[in-house]
């Protein structure tokens, strides 16, 4: 599939096209190529992860000493719905998608992705969406205060900046229900002879069915926050009690979208961590099928758990059972999944580079996060630990391990393939080893303040929380300037780094390590591989 | 790299296209579908809360004995939306009734500011399955309320608790909450609800 810029004067050329297209400026505004498009998401949302967490950094300076200092309660609280927001819509989803571009034509043998055009167009889309977002900061009134979760009635209440909030995320729901409509597509009708739906990648695997839960659950929010948006302005009354409405109903309506939410931020990472653990491990991925169903059940029961997030908000006994046992109920794929990746490590000749740290903590911290899950599953102990801190550790224990650690672990994994070189191997660790520790200062203690009391969102706290206050704030900051590690590799890693081999990982055994040169040429598999009768690639 | 011969279950890239196009409309379909979905919640949530009595308040009186072999206590509280300058008050703050019993109590409002206001008062039960025993048979929430400037008011409630009220539940409180909704009214005449 030729780069539509180039259409015209390059109908038979094959591979030299590329080399009298478009400057580089004009090429990332009109480049439909999905290797550029990954790697646009993945910058934009590298620049994102560190808009996200300067803000998390404030709201950590803020909470350093008990009192006032560093910033206003109501800056304090726009501060930390943004920081989800950016961090949610701007980081972690764009990545996985800089991911699913790069790399699922490459694991499938697609020359692209299926609508080259739309890519390119969901991805710019973006930006306009995070100006706005980012925007809203400078406008009376300030930026959306009310939480991510944007509950009535302190959204129906704020300013314009919960306007351009609400446009935003409309506009990013847009980009990603395209990009999901292409992952599928290109998944569905662009394998290769031979390449069944059960030979396919686990990262492949994973992305499907995320690009499912994405394209059912973006319309869901889109509804529900249009609601919201003609509460504002257009005198209807939806979520508002004095004209017959009902908040409650906003909060049913938001996690029916945003439980399946959380799946759909870390569903990829699974896929991630399945290609990672058994190439270093050199062993083939334990119990494939059985891969394949849990990540499927998982993606199922996401869409009747979303009382959980509401324990507290009146809801008749047999309901908080229903949602106590459905969600509990979860535990089972994921423990498959989890039980899978060490059965994969059982015996293997296991080897510790980057990404393998990263896996192997990411499989003991995500482990972590999905217990504290499970208590918080259990409705007395939920209505007890409701909007403290607990849930705060909680959710970033299986986000920044869980999600962020994926997508860390999969750069370093990928980065000799898209750019042909090799990361300081060094660095890497290093990297690891700070961001393990200087996460577990920050967030275990946070467990405690939760368990102590401490309730989320506000500026300010008693003074028995201080000493842990200051120590995670201490871990958040050792946290957020080790990622400037990352940073570094990565740019001297693509500067100046050794010439990575073909198959830089002796036993990764999908398509772009067995049949494509590291770095991957612009075009690739133009011509698809055939796979019939060869051994399996997972 | 073996290069793909012409085979049954290979496909040209037009025909590649061809399936994109028709996988695109597929896709596109679930997303009406979604959205249709989630604004039919908005009655659904409604039904649902009706059929499983989570709904404040019970529209059908029903006639039934006086319990006087049980006391319930009812406690009645008021508030007001943020910032609403009206004064609102419960005359009778706590009645000791028989399931049963038709009672009357009031509130007092007052409109402190210098023009007509409307407001709208939503009630809150504790504990929350209470609301589906308790049958009012007047009540000033039924309708929105305007004040003059200055005026005050005494608005009666009139109720009965059901006798078939749980034995665990010895006492109720009841909330009413102001809604100002001057602006609303001026906005939306018609009943939004």
């Amino acid at each position: 599939m030729a780069s539509v810029t180039t259409h015209d004067h390059a109908h038979d050329h094959g591979h030299d096209h590329d080399h009298h297209g478009p400057g580089p400026w004009t090429r990332i505004f009109t480049t439909t190529n999905h290797k550029d498009i990954g790697s646009m998401y993945l910058w934009f949302s590298l620049l994102m992860f560190f808009v996200g967490g300067a803000m998390a950094l404030l709201i950590r300076a803020e909470l350093f000493t008990p009192g006032l200092q560093v910033v206003q309660p109501e800056v304090f609280n726009s501060l930390t719905t943004v920081h989800a927001l950016v961090m949610i819509f701007g980081a972690v989803m764009p990545a996985f998608v800089g991911f699913a571009n790069w790399l699922i034509p490459l694991q499938i043998g697609a020359a692209d992705m299926a609508f080259p055009r739309m890519n390119n167009w969901s991805f710019w889309l973006m930006i306009p969406a995070t100006v706005l977002l980012m925007a809203s900061f400078f406008v009376p009134g300030g930026a959306a205060a009310s939480g991510w979760t944007l509950y009535p009635p302190l959204s129906t209440q704020g300013g314009i900046g919960v306007d351009m909030t609400i446009i935003a995320i409309h506009i990013l729901g847009a980009s990603s229900i395209m990009g999901s409509i292409n992952i599928i597509t290109t998944i569905l009708n662009m394998r290769a002879p031979g390449m069944t739906l059960m030979r396919m990648p686990m990262f492949v695997w994973t992305w499907l069915i995320t690009a499912y839960l994405i394209i059912a659950v973006m319309p869901v929010l889109a509804g529900c926050i249009t609601m919201l948006l003609t509460d504002r302005h257009f005198g209807t009354a939806f979520f508002n009690a004095a004209g017959g409405g009902d908040p409650t109903m906003f909060m049913h309506i938001f996690w029916f979208f945003g439980h399946p939410e959380v799946y759909i931020l870390i569903l990829p990472a699974f896929g991630i961590m399945s290609q990672i653990i058994p190439t270093f491990s050199r062993k083939p991925l334990f119990g494939y099928a059985s891969m394949v169903y849990a990540t499927a059940s998982i993606a199922i029961l996401s869409f009747i758990v979303w009382g959980h997030h509401m324990f507290t908000v009146g809801m008749p006994a047999a309901g908080q059972l229903f949602f106590m046992y459905a969600t509990m109920l979860i535990a089972v794929p994921t423990g498959v999944k989890i039980f899978n990746w060490i059965a994969t490590m059982w015996r293997g000749s296991i080897t510790f580079e980057t990404p393998m740290l990263f896996a192997i903590g990411f499989l003991c911290m995500f482990t972590l996060g999905g217990f504290s899950g499970l208590v918080l599953s259990i409705v007395p102990v939920d209505i007890t630990l409701h909007n403290t801190y607990y849930v705060v550790a909680h959710f970033h224990y299986v986000l920044f391990p869980g999600a962020i650690w994926a997508l860390m672990a999969g750069v370093y994994f990928w980065l000799p393939k898209w750019t042909g070189r090799m990361y300081n191997e060094t660095l890497g660790k290093w990297h690891f080893w700070l961001s393990a520790i200087s996460f577990n200062v920050t967030f275990f203690p946070q467990h405690f303040l939760g368990l102590a009391g401490m309730p989320r969102r506000i500026p300010d706290y008693a003074l028995q929380f201080a000493e842990w206050n200051m120590i995670s704030t201490i871990g958040a900051f050792a946290l957020g300037f080790s990622q400037l590690l990352f940073v570094y590799n990565v740019f001297s890693c693509i500067r100046s780094g050794e010439k990575a081999k073909e198959r830089q990982w002796d036993s990764a055994d999908s398509l772009e390590w067995t049949h494509l040169p590291s770095p991957v040429p612009y075009h690739t598999f133009e011509m698809p591989p055939d796979l019939r009768g060869a051994k399996a690639v997972h | 790299m073996s290069v793909v011969a012409d085979d049954v279950d290979v496909v040209t890239p037009a025909e590649v296209r061809e399936n994109n196009r028709t996988t695109l409309k597929k896709l596109l379909l679930i997303l009406p579908v979604m959205l249709a979905f989630c604004l039919s919640l908005v009655p659904l949530y409604r039904q649902i809360c009706e059929v499983l009595g989570i709904t404040a308040t019970r529209a059908v009186a029903e006639n039934t004995q006086v319990d006087r072999s049980r006391i319930v206590k009812v406690d009645f509280d008021a508030s007001l939306h943020g910032g609403f300058a009206w004064k609102f008050v419960p005359v009778d703050k706590r009645v000791e009734i028989h399931p049963g019993e038709m009672v009357t109590i009031h509130y007092r409002v007052t409109n402190a500011l210098p023009y007509a206001t409307t407001g709208r008062a939503v009630p809150s039960f504790a504990p929350v399955e209470a609301g589906l025993f308790f049958s009012k048979i007047e009540c000033f929430c039924f309708s929105n309320q305007t004040l003059q400037a200055g005026e005050s008011r005494e608005m009666p409630v009139t109720f009965f608790i059901d006798p078939k009220l749980p034995a665990k539940i010895g006492s109720i409180g009841l909330s009413y909450y102001f809604f100002d909704v001057t602006e609303e009214m001026k906005k939306a005449p018609k009943d939004p609800a």
